[in-house]
């Protein structure tokens, strides 16, 4: 390439560079910076140190685990189960159109209308959900859906409803780009169904696999709407994941510090789990 | 085509950016209607001769709908009395509001004239803009509001710097169906701590019914106002001292912590799901026999059984059980006008004290369901003439009174968030009274301590 052509393509792509520097960068930098600076009282400005990671220390461990548990609960039962529709949904029979729709549903809704709907739906004294085991004759009380004990699985419920559309809609396209010719060249050899799907569908859905969990994992971790929406966070700490802590030391707490300390343990994780994926991925490779 | 689709495209982009850049006057959109230009300059356009027009903006978070219904009919008429001041309302939820209020403090885009809390006179957003009104304001002009109001909304700043405009203190609502049912008298609720715990335990045991409603929700302040009514009973001090330090720490505050702990079986179950909206309605439907609630809980009531509530076989409105029934205290949330700028502080005091004339304050009290701050609004028979709304006036009169936490701090919010843990487990039964003061002394103490 001539010299004049590359400084031709340096110069065409600076804007962008600069745009993403700024959109990007600048809020990656800040938000890394602001987990070592006071932002409260005397030390408002000043370079903290750890100081942030001191005061939340007590709640980091029981916050991970908490978030872990939401974003791998969710997003491995959606993976399957988008799986399993996608599977379905690639035969034909009748109908199929309106299935498929109807599955894309819940993508369609905003996570916050979501966290709504599904408040109601557990409600003690009027969701449907009790009103319908008790109709059903199986609980004589109503069951605290999103007290203590079942907040946290009752918000993964949420999120699984949520985020299945997109694993299903990514398996579905993913099945229908599967050459025909292997599935009878398998049947050929004397594959069942089960065999089939284990030796040729899943190897074929391996890359789709991989972008949709890394996707997922990613969106459902930084989930805040909906465990808002349904639960505050509460009851006392059972749904606070790192973006409610976040959430609750910028706004309630007013220390950016705190919450860019959070910010910096979140981006670790992310960045950790991101790396772990790609490993399998080309280990398996 | 591809050039002309980009172009297009371009076009479009450059046109959005200029919508969405421009300054319009837009006042019923979650904006602030002040023509603010967009550079660091104040909202307001501040005088420079006398007979120049002087350009204010007023918000009163909340309902739009009922806002409006006051506010517009009390700005035409200020208007025609001031001609040389232009007010310009502004409409707010008061979510929006509060997740607004700090950016618009920063970029100095704030109204004027703000309804603002007790207990946010120190925060780091709002308080250095909050400006004294005593030179500005009539003589005399304070004198109209109870004393013991004043005393409620000292934070110890210098002047005039907040005119509380109403005074929401609890009291207990109660279904008499249930009373009745449990084999109580329906015209003698409970008026002592004993009273509460021994009406709890017979309404429990005779309907099974839950007795007491509590709004444990979380993410909102009302569970901390609950216990803050019967710690502050027992203390007979603010939560927090005026360092922001707790005052509950103390034999007196574990007592108050040990009788919500007796309660604790005769609260509602999910009582994490709760918050007072539901426990209105909980109550209406005789789903719980009662809940300790403000005058906001009149309108659900009336909406049921008519504004007569005093005729009303079904609900019921009385003082909140005392501790100590020889000296009467009780919880009490205000708010109230704030003006925010120097250059505009004459006349945001001349429209406050328009607001806060008897028949402007009768129609926002009407129009949200407020009690009543003045005597002369009962004489207005057809909305206060009620012996219930007595219980909310004779209380802010009579009772020592007790507010919001967190008012000397920066960060009045991050108290609420920091008991409100300790709190849900004493409401669970999940932790004991005494772990739970200990735990939300040092949880109290932890926010102050990030503030020094």
């Amino acid at each position: 390439m001539k010299r004049q052509q590359r400084i031709r393509i340096i110069f065409s792509l600076l804007p962008v560079a600069l745009l993403l520097c700024f959109v990007y960068g600048y809020p990656l930098i800040k938000a890394v910076t602001n987990a070592f600076m006071g932002f409260t009282g005397k030390s408002a400005g000043t370079f903290v140190g750890l100081r942030n990671f001191r005061i939340i220390a007590p709640d980091i461990g029981k916050t991970i685990w908490t978030t872990l548990v939401w974003t791998f609960g969710s997003v491995l039962p959606a993976m399957v189960l988008g799986l399993a529709l996608a599977v379905i949904c690639n035969n034909k029979f009748k109908g199929k159109r309106a299935v498929v729709a109807i599955n894309l549903l819940p993508y369609a809704i905003p996570l916050i209308i979501v966290a709504s709907c599904w408040r109601f739906v557990y409600n003690s004294d009027f969701g449907i959900l009790n009103v319908l085991l008790k109709e059903l004759g199986l609980i004589d009380k109503s069951i605290s859906f999103l007290g203590m004990d079942l907040a946290l699985s009752s918000v993964i419920v949420a999120r699984i409803w949520r985020a299945l559309p997109l694993a299903f809609l990514n398996y579905y396209a993913g099945l229908t780009t599967i050459p025909i010719d292997q599935y009878e060249a398998a049947s050929i050899d004397g594959a069942g169904p089960v065999q089939r799907f284990i030796h040729v569908t899943l190897p074929n859905l391996r890359s789709v696999t991989s972008s949709t969990l890394i996707v997922l994992t990613v969106w459902t971790f930084l989930v805040f709407d909906i465990i808002y929406g349904m639960t505050g966070g509460g009851p006392v700490d059972a749904t606070k994941t790192i973006p409610m802590r976040i959430y609750s030391e910028m706004f309630a707490m007013k220390d950016a510090g705190t919450a860019g300390a959070w910010t910096l343990i979140a981006i670790v994780i992310m960045v950790s789990i991101t790396l772990l994926y790609w490993k399998l991925d080309n280990g398996e490779d | 085509m591809k050039k002309l689709i980009a172009i297009m495209l371009c076009l479009a982009m450059v046109l959005s950016l200029a919508t969405a850049c421009a300054n319009e006057d837009t006042p019923a959109t979650d904006a602030p209607a002040t023509e603010a230009p967009a550079t660091d300059a104040p909202a307001t356009e501040a005088p420079d001769a006398s007979d120049e027009k002087v350009k204010i903006s007023v918000l009163r978070p909340g309902d739009e709908e009922k806002v409006r219904a006051f506010l517009e009919p009390a700005i035409a008429e200020f208007e025609a009395a001031n001609p040389n001041i232009d007010v310009e309302p502004v409409y707010q939820s008061w979510a929006g509001w509060i997740s607004l209020y700090p950016t618009q403090f920063e970029a100095d885009t704030q109204p004027d004239v703000i309804f603002w809390w007790d207990n946010k006179m120190f925060d780091a957003s709002a308080h250095d803009s909050i400006v004294n009104l005593e030179p500005y304001l009539s003589e005399g002009f304070t004198e109209q509001i109870p004393e013991s109001v004043w005393e409620l909304v000292d934070c110890g700043m210098e002047g005039v710097t907040y005119v509380p405009s109403s005074v929401d203190s609890f009291a207990l609502f109660y279904n008499k169906e249930v009373f009745e049912a449990a084999g109580l008298d329906p015209n003698s609720p409970p008026t002592t701590w004993e009273e509460l715990y021994d009406t709890c335990k017979t309404i429990t045991e005779k309907t099974g019914k839950p007795a007491l409603g509590v709004p444990a929700i979380t993410g909102a302040e009302v569970l901390e106002e609950f216990v803050a009514l019967f710690v502050t009973q027992s203390t007979n001090s603010n939560m927090l001292d005026e360092n922001s330090m707790p005052l509950f720490n103390t034999p007196e505050g574990l007592e108050a912590l040990e009788f919500i702990e007796s309660l604790v079986p005769y609260f509602q179950p999910s009582a994490t799901e709760y918050g007072r909206g539901e426990l209105r309605t909980a109550c209406r439907d005789g789903n719980i026999a009662m809940f300790i609630d403000g005058p906001w809980a009149v309108t659900t009531f009336t909406a049921d059984q008519g504004v007569n509530l005093d005729a009303s076989e079904k609900l019921g409105i009385a003082p909140v059980p005392q501790k100590d029934p020889a000296n009467p205290i009780n919880w009490s949330g205000t708010n109230g006008w704030i003006a925010t700028r120097e250059e505009t502080a004459e006349a945001s005091a001349k429209l406050i004290e328009f607001l806060m004339s008897p028949e402007v304050l009768e129609d926002h009290h009407i129009a949200y369901g407020s009690a009543p701050l003045y005597d002369v609004e009962f004489e207005n028979t057809e909305a206060f003439g009620y012996d219930y709304w007595k219980v909310f006036y004779d209380s802010a009169a009579n009772d020592t009174l007790y507010g919001m936490i967190g008012r000397n701090s920066a960060t009045p919010a991050a108290y609420y968030t920091a008991l409100e843990e300790v709190w849900q487990q004493l409401i669970l039964g999940t932790m004991d009274a005494e772990t739970a003061l200990a735990e939300a002394a040092a949880a109290a103490e932890s926010v102050t301590v990030r503030n020094q």
